[in-house]
């Protein structure tokens, strides 16, 4: 279970949450809302623990997620807005790499199957700087696929604007992925401006802080 | 390790890719060399005189030419963040990074350096104790140089300010390393200065990765 308990956030000088309590529970799609700038990614950055908050903690299954970093960096997925994708690499290379640092070697067949299932296999080697903004996303969808996969640990993902630059089939992969991920049990806490279509979806949404 | 391994294998596979960057510094020290026989008075003693200044100062700078965008493509794709969630503690794989630059970027500039020296007329015996000196000295300037990058994150055109940042802190090196090859010159025993040289490395490699991870989490929210 994550719990987040009155986190106050700071960013370039300036309050912009305060007192922000939520908690998660074992299949639960929270979706953070509000206009920009009222801190969505700041409030994921703090719970992955990026970011230092200015008061209130984040708990992981009622431990303070720097007690046991190792355990906690072990159940998070975190895709940022901005995509971790080396324009000289390979998607190929980035999903290898990817996995590398969580200590998992996945197989040839395994990446492939991942790359197939989010329809990139046409484009497997070729470097990631030469593909569009929403192939490029889409190898962060075959990240989410291997997690599936190979990666029971990662409990709990934490989605920057999922749904940006993809087309109306990948948007219906992502809502399907993260059906799969609630059915194995996962936790997901996510941002967006679309419309994210899944039962049993909850909200929450930010306010400016006074 | 393995974790460490795999950081270090895709730093060198990037470089490969990106041959430019590595191929710079060794262009720059080469144009550097070369112009100054023009610069200065062409006389053979004067040259061979200033040859182990010169290969200092390309070395350094050249370093920076690369150096000062070292963690820009990692922070800018946002890998960065990614590297602080891994359950590897983030200044060991932040430490493959640093290693894989300085094989690929500080060896073969340090294996250059004395080449060129040589070049403006350093006798050999001396070209050698400027290899030594530089590669004693190269974790330190790596390092620093690393630490320069890091601070400089996210900062818009920091490719300018990291060397002014960084190379103040170097002068000791420098006065030291440049030292020695004069020292060679005129037969007096140099080897305080490479005892010095390598404890400045020492204590670069031991703490530098720490500092550098810590000047790097500052840079984690965009």
């Amino acid at each position: 279970m994550l719990q987040v308990d009155q986190l106050s956030l700071g960013r370039g000088g300036r309050l912009i949450q305060q007192d922000l309590s939520f908690s998660l529970q074992s299949g639960d799609v929270l979706q953070l809302l509000g206009p920009n700038g009222v801190g969505k990614s700041t409030v994921l950055h703090a719970v992955a623990g990026l970011l230092e908050p200015e008061a209130g903690e984040v708990q992981w299954q009622s431990q303070p997620i720097f007690s046991n970093a190792d355990e906690w960096h072990r159940s998070l997925f975190f895709l940022p807005h901005k995509l971790p994708a080396h324009p000289v690499l390979t998607p190929v290379e980035v999903l290898r790499d990817s996995l590398a640092l969580k200590g998992l070697k996945p197989s040839a067949t395994q990446i492939d199957e991942a790359l197939l299932a989010v329809d990139l296999l046409d484009h497997a080697d070729q470097a990631a700087g030469s593909l569009s903004a929403g192939q490029q996303r889409r190898i962060w969808l075959a990240r989410l696929v291997l997690s599936l996969r190979m990666l029971q640990s990662e409990q709990l993902w934490l989605l920057d604007e999922p749904l940006t630059s993809l087309d109306k089939q990948a948007q219906a992969l992502v809502f399907d992925l993260l059906q799969q991920h609630t059915a194995r049990g996962g936790m997901t806490l996510l941002t967006s401006h679309q419309t994210v279509e899944l039962p049993h979806l909850k909200t929450l949404t930010l306010e400016v802080a006074a | 390790m393995s974790a460490w391994l795999a950081s270090f294998e895709r730093e060198c596979r990037i470089a490969w890719r990106q041959k430019m960057d590595v191929l710079n510094p060794l262009i720059f020290m080469a144009i550097v060399i070369s112009l100054a026989p023009l610069a200065l008075e062409p006389s053979p003693r004067l040259l061979s005189e200033v040859a182990a200044g010169f290969a200092w100062l390309a070395l350094l700078l050249g370093a920076q030419l690369t150096g000062s965008a070292l963690f820009a493509d990692d922070w800018r794709t946002g890998w960065l963040k990614q590297i602080f969630l891994s359950p590897s503690p983030a200044a060991v794989l932040v430490s493959a990074r640093l290693a894989a630059w300085w094989l690929i970027g500080f060896v073969p500039l340090v294996l250059l350096s004395p080449v060129a020296a040589m070049m403006l007329g350093l006798p050999s015996a001396s070209a050698f104790a400027l290899l030594f000196a530089l590669l004693l000295a190269s974790p330190a300037l790596l390092i620093f140089t690393a630490l320069g990058a890091a601070l400089t994150l996210g900062i818009g055109r920091a490719a300018a300010l990291a060397p002014l940042l960084v190379l103040p802190l170097l002068v000791p090196l420098l006065i030291f390393g440049a030292g020695i090859v004069r020292l060679h010159a005129d037969g007096l025993p140099v080897s305080g200065q490479y005892w010095l040289l390598a404890a400045f490395s020492m204590l670069s490699v031991t703490l530098g990765p720490l500092a550098v991870t810590a000047a790097l989490r500052l840079q984690l929210v965009d």
